[in-house]
């Protein structure tokens, strides 16, 4: 308990019935749009919410609660809520509006990310909005799927829909739903996905009335205010347990997919005085031409979520926590691009760049009481058939592996912190039921993780065979620059896209492609980066390598030459030469 | 007459009680032995027997819940089982299959399958996703390699070849050569544990079945012939998950299918009473020392779920794995009669998830607890009696509570009566999260239907926690303290299988469906009449799962249980349409898929009635005692009953507080008690 700690809420059942009211919304809200969604990446697989997110905020578009299942939204609606009130006046919105906004460079992340936002009225007065998020599969633009890889504006990734007003007194304006549909490669899709996001807004507001109905506007303000100053306050205490100087770290970006061999970094300076934190990006590359850029709204939730490892991590997300800590970033750059700079592929690349630089530098802030090496970025495909006016959209991530920590390996296949849940998000079975490709080989790549005393989490191959005329897109980055190991651990192994590996046709593929035309029979191998070492490699203990070798995560040659352990192989059984470990582990020390 | 013995391991305790169907029944209550878990059913078996003076073999039917095979997924101590998949896969268990629960734990761990790297091969074979054959199924190697297993010594293999939910010729080989090649090996074939479609699930699901397999089989056959030895000659069931019971030999073949046996039996105690007392729609809540429990039941049946989680510890970082079986759908949560109560960092009083457990126990144990829980404010409160807890065997200490509680109330600048009244109500806000979960979550209204509770605290909290919920009736059955074991007496035989289908509606053949619906009747039927069961008596219920083209979410249809025509789907189509609508507030009409079709075959067992002592007596208080409410002001004076006091019939307005012997019922201000037909204690409030 801490000093300040007295009892400044007012009535403790009261901030607790609210608190897990509002948190059940957001989260009731965010089941809805799951639930009725089209896409497969929006309702999840595996029992899991999928790629959506709820909030609801107040009137000013301070965040009261969210969601948090898929955090890669966590700071969009706020931000997106701050641009719909920039260009309507709140005092003229009505009960029964409804606006929504993806514009990357107004609050939004990229095209695909569409926002919806609707006040919720009582006795005549805006009290609050709720609101919500889903990536739709395809809102236009130069590829399927949003996957514009190669373009160097926004104009070129899809629609852009700016703060709109898309149901006035509770009329639907049809024509921005078909206006939106029109722009799309699947309007059915696209159509019912926006029919999911509204069922969701729905929702909230249905449960947001009961709160209000239940306590009264004022009652209700206090313990928002509560709820807020709690979230503040914990964030304090965990600040205030830091050590007090400034701590930086960078991370590298290997090229925007546009301009070839021309590398981005982003810069993190953290600084702890007291109770305050700190966190700037200056020093982070200037936009880049490519699509990479992080938007406003995509850095400020890639911060939130690094900060939110360390510090608050078990109050409720409210506006409370951003009180606790500033942040700046510099104009003009990779993590906060002007208009009309491309986003689409940030996610792979710019992005957990940034939570990977804050991260690090918070950790040394905790002075490595919790420390994570490099891990690997995801490598999205889309695969969608050439020679059929059937238009289906095959659309995936594959994870690198994550990075060791500074108790355990890496997890394999693992992910960056923020993004990573592992596993292809669609069963092959279903894949090969529903498109018309097959799934060759999927393991996990052999001394892909990068040496450590804890090591990192391999990456993955996966070989797909094509049997019909297909367009294949895909990126990734950590190729050039791969998982940082840290600590003294070693790097992560890089990944690759390979097209017929071992025949005479093979091609070794840039890390970010678009509409590459493949045949039937053509194979493609996608192999994703292993994560970053932690600790010195020959601190492993050798039983630890034995039973990776016997796992097929090391190989017996990495064994002698990344961690100095010599095997012998004993009709198939292997044992470890302690003798032969000793000396050559001493010898190259 | 029907004499029935259940029997309940816990952690702690193993239950056993035994029905005659005429008086109240018999129990014991012994000490689970963990090195041996059939020793403490023989003694209670016996202990049973004796009370009720009967001969074992008089007893026409034994029920079974155990954790045996839970244990043995949190414990790990088996080694891993081989691994047969086909290749290109030897990895696909490795590759991180599971979600995260926390996306901010920095140092998560994913789920590790319980399998022997060293003994995990990939089998050169390959069947498209609709039956083409790619790659013949090498023989020749799979000879060689059931050899070389063999002479491993390991007792347990788990076989998953791509598409063999559909197309199962390869590996129903592949399981022939091993089963011939290792005879006493438990050979776990994914075609037979799970044949539905999604290679990861099915791969858990067969892995998970080869490790706990051996165990299963080795205790189940052990319990057989323990109670064979004592004369027990009835049949011995076992509880499924899914609230059904089976034999002792399906379920060593499908062992996954009773995990979480214990929890359903309390589920369906609770719906089968509700329905004797004809409430269709009923919130199943169980609240102990440790853990409250949660579930629904509708139209009278328990609500079941098609996935949950084993083998994790969110505590310790590591993930578990979803195993998609049918399980009635319990939400539990860490929030019981021992949780603590503290100030947290940001100063707001919390309770738990520290518990103080049995020991050292609230701090009104008097046996070293100086932290305040939940108990020391019901004592504080005057909920619970100084001197009749657990039947006046133990005796509490409201000085030591209130001590507990100084510091929160002087935290709260509130009285300790005050600030206990805070915490009463702090827990039932957490209890509150499992009944939103099963209700709202599920989008369902908790306002439309009534409270059940049972276990030791649950009685306490009921009326308050159903209050928030502007639940209506609250209902304590007898004997709330038995209740979980008589439901393993209450259950039928359930029989239930699945197969994955693709099938597009439009167009379909009803032949073609009606084929699949008969391949999994026949085993059901054959089941059935195996173990005793007249068909004509027994239920057959056949469901599909359907999406829509391309979407990725199930629902599940009813079929009326007749031969499949063109009606059967146009029915169907429309049926879809009804339910998507209900749930996501849309109607559309798109082309459907069928993804499965499941049925369930049920054959009727006769149940004992929970009968307690008649009673013919007025009821007279036994003590006034203050009791603090809300609405009085704070302490009030109340007539306090013994339950077993109590005749049919009997009615008074709340304040009052029930007192039984292992379970108080608080009956606040605002409500009323009744005493219904079935001994019942009805609570209800008036809006």
């Amino acid at each position: 308990m801490s000093s300040d700690s007295a009892a400044i809420v007012t009535d403790p059942v009261r901030f607790h019935t609210i608190s897990n009211y509002l948190s059940t919304t957001a989260r009731e809200m965010a089941l809805a749009i799951s639930h009725s969604a089209y896409s497969a990446l929006i309702s999840g697989t595996r029992g899991m919410i999928g790629d959506c997110d709820a909030a609801i905020l107040d009137r000013d578009g301070a965040l009261i609660a969210t969601d948090e299942t898929s955090v890669v939204h966590l700071a969009s609606l706020p931000c997106g809520l701050r641009f719909v009130l920039e260009a309507f006046d709140v005092d003229t919105v009505e009960d029964g509006d409804l606006f929504v906004n993806n514009d990357p460079h107004r609050g939004g992340l990229h095209g695909n990310d569409v926002m919806l936002f609707k006040p919720v009225f009582a006795e005549g007065e805006l009290v609050l909005w709720v609101a919500n998020i889903a990536h739709i599969t395809d809102v236009g633009g130069m590829s399927p799927g949003g996957m514009a890889f190669a373009a160097t504006t926004v104009f070129a990734e899809g629609l852009v829909i700016p703060p709109t007003k898309l149901a006035s007194r509770g009329v639907l304006n049809e024509a921005v739903v078909d206006l939106i549909a029109a722009n799309s490669r699947q309007p059915h899709e696209t159509r019912g996905d926006l029919l999911a996001l509204m069922a969701g807004v729905h929702t909230g507001e249905q449960r947001m009335r009961v709160l209000i109905d239940r306590y009264g506007v004022p009652t209700l303000r206090t313990v928002l205010a509560d709820l807020r100053q709690y979230t503040a306050r914990v964030a304090r205490n965990d600040i205030v347990a830091m050590v007090d100087g400034t701590y930086r770290a960078e991370c590298w970006i290997d090229d925007d997919g546009v301009v070839a061999d021309e590398p981005y970094v982003v810069r993190a300076a953290v600084t702890i005085s007291g109770d305050e934190l700190t966190i700037d990006l200056t020093g982070s590359s200037p936009q880049a031409v490519g699509p990479i850029n992080s938007s406003e709204a995509q850095t400020i939730t890639a911060i939130t979520y690094a900060v939110r490892c360390v510090v608050a991590r078990a109050a409720p997300l409210n506006e409370g926590l951003w009180d606790s800590y500033d942040v700046v970033l510099p104009r003009g750059s990779v993590v906060y691009p002007e208009f009309p700079a491309a986003c689409n592929t940030r996610m792979s690349s710019t992005t957990p760049s940034v939570v990977e630089a804050v991260l690090w530098a918070l950790s040394s802030a905790k002075h490595g009481s919790v420390g994570i090496a490099g891990s690997g970025v995801p490598d999205v495909h889309a695969i969608n058939p050439r020679d059929s006016s059937e238009y289906w959209l095959h659309f995936e991530a594959e994870w690198g592996g994550s990075g060791a920590r500074h108790c355990n390996d890496g997890v394999a296949s693992g992910g960056t912190p923020m993004l990573g849940s592992g596993g292809g998000m669609i069963p092959i079975e279903t894949q090969e039921l529903l498109y018309d490709f097959r799934c060759e080989r999927y393991q996990l790549r052999r001394d892909s993780g990068g040496p450590g005393q804890f090591r990192g989490g391999p990456g993955i191959q996966k070989d797909y065979v094509f049997l019909r005329p297909c367009s294949v897109s895909a990126r990734t980055d950590r190729w050039r620059f791969p998982p940082a190991g840290r600590a003294g651990g070693e790097a992560g192994r890089p990944g690759a896209f390979v097209l017929n590996p071992g025949a005479a046709t093979e091609a070794w593929l840039t890390s970010k492609f678009a509409d590459l035309a493949v045949s039937p029979g053509d194979v493609i191998s996608f192999r994703t980066m292993g994560g970053g070492g932690y600790g010195p490699a020959f601190e492993r203990p050798p039983e630890l390598v034995l039973s990776d070798v016997i796992a097929g995560t090391v190989s017996l040659d990495a064994a002698r030459a990344d961690y100095g352990v010599v095997l012998t192989d004993d009709a198939g059984v292997l044992s470890i030469d302690e003798l032969a470990t000793q000396q050559e582990r001493s010898s190259r020390s | 007459m029907t004499h029935a013995i259940g029997i309940d391991i816990g952690g702690t305790f193993t239950d056993v009680v035994l029905i005659d169907g005429s008086s109240t029944p018999h129990r014991r209550k012994v000490l689970t032995t963990p090195d041996d878990l059939t020793r403490a059913c023989v003694d209670g078996v016996r202990g049973v027997l004796a009370d009720a003076g009967l001969h074992g073999e008089m007893i026409t039917r034994v029920v079974h819940a155990t954790t045996q095979g839970t244990n043995a997924l949190l414990e790990r101590r088996r080694p891993g089982v081989a691994f047969l998949v086909t290749e290109g896969f030897r990895d696909l268990l490795a590759i991180c299959g599971t979600g995260r629960t926390d996306l901010y734990d920095l140092l998560w761990r994913s789920w590790q399958p319980p399998i022997d790297p060293a003994l995990t091969s990939e089998i050169p074979e390959r069947i498209g996703a609709h039956g083409e054959l790619v790659r013949d199924l090498d023989v020749p190697a799979v000879e060689k390699l059931a050899e070389t297993l063999s002479a491993t010594g390991t007792d347990a293999v788990a076989v998953c070849l791509l598409h063999a939910y559909a197309f199962p010729e390869h590996e129903a080989q592949v399981g022939k050569i091993l089963r011939a090649a290792m005879p006493g090996a438990y050979v776990a074939l994914s075609s037979e544990v799970w044949p539905e479609h999604q290679e990861y699930q099915r791969a858990v699901a067969t892995v998970l079945s080869a490790y706990i397999g051996p165990v299963m089989a080795n205790y189940l056959s052990r319990l057989e012939s323990r109670l064979t030895e004592i004369g027990i000659g009835g049949s011995v069931h076992v509880m499924q998950s899914n609230g059904g019971a089976m034999s002792v030999q399906r379920t060593i073949e499908r062992p996954l299918h009773s995990l979480e046996s214990g929890p359903a039996a309390g589920v369906l105690a609770a719906a089968t009473q509700g329905r004797r007392a004809g409430l269709e729609r009923l919130i199943s809540f169980d609240m102990g020392g440790t853990t409250a429990k949660a579930s629904l039941v509708e139209g009278g049946q328990p609500a079941l779920r098609s996935y949950f989680r084993v083998g994790g510890d969110i505590a310790g970082g590591v993930e578990g794995v979803d195993l998609r079986l049918p399980v009635l759908d319990l939400v539990e949560v860490g929030a019981g009669g021992g949780s603590i109560a503290n100030v947290d960092e940001g100063g707001v009083v919390r309770v738990g998830p520290f518990s103080a457990s049995a020991d050292p126990g609230p701090a009104c144990y008097g046996l070293g607890g100086v932290d305040p829980t939940v108990t020391d404010a019901n004592l504080v409160l005057g909920y619970l009696s100084e001197s009749f807890f657990l039947g006046g065997s133990m005796r509490l200490d409201r000085e030591q509570a209130e001590r507990a509680l100084d510091a929160i109330a002087a935290h709260l600048g509130m009285s300790v009566a005050e600030a206990a009244s805070v915490i009463h109500d702090i827990a039932n806000l957490n209890m509150g999260q499992v009944i939103q979960l099963v209700t709202i979550e599920r989008g369902v209204d908790p306002r439309d239907f009534a409270l059940l509770a049972f276990g030791g605290a649950g009685p306490s909290h009921a009326a308050r926690l159903a209050e928030s919920f502007d639940i209506s009736t609250v209902i304590v059955p007898p004997l709330p303290g038995v209740f979980s074991s008589w439901g393993l007496l209450v259950s039928d035989v359930v029989f239930e299988d699945a197969r994955s289908v693709f099938f597009e509606l439009e167009g379909l053949a009803p032949a073609d469906l009606e084929n699949v619906f008969e391949q999994l009747e026949r085993p059901a039927k054959d089941f059935m009449s195996e173990n005793g069961f007249d068909l004509a008596h027994v239920r057959i219920e056949r469901t599909l799962d359907l999406r829509r083209r391309r979407q990725a979410h199930d629902l599940n249809v009813a079929l009326d249980g007749s031969i499949v025509t063109q009606r059967t789907l146009a029915d169907v189509g429309a049926a879809f349409a009804d339910q998507y609508e209900q749930r996501f507030g849309v109607r559309r009409n798109d082309d459907l898929v069928i993804h499965a079709c499941r049925i369930r075959a049920t054959g009727i067992v006769g149940v004992g009635t929970l009968i307690t002592d008649a009673v013919v007596a007025p009821p007279r208080a036994k003590e006034r005692r203050a009791a603090y409410f809300t609405e009085t002001g704070g302490f009030t004076d109340v007539d306090v009953f013994d339950r077993s006091a109590l005749r049919v019939g009997f009615e008074c307005p709340g304040p009052v507080v029930i007192e039984d012997v292992e379970s108080t019922t608080v009956v606040p201000p605002t409500w009323r008690l009744e005493v219904d037909e079935l001994s019942n204690l009805v609570l209800t409030r008036d809006k």
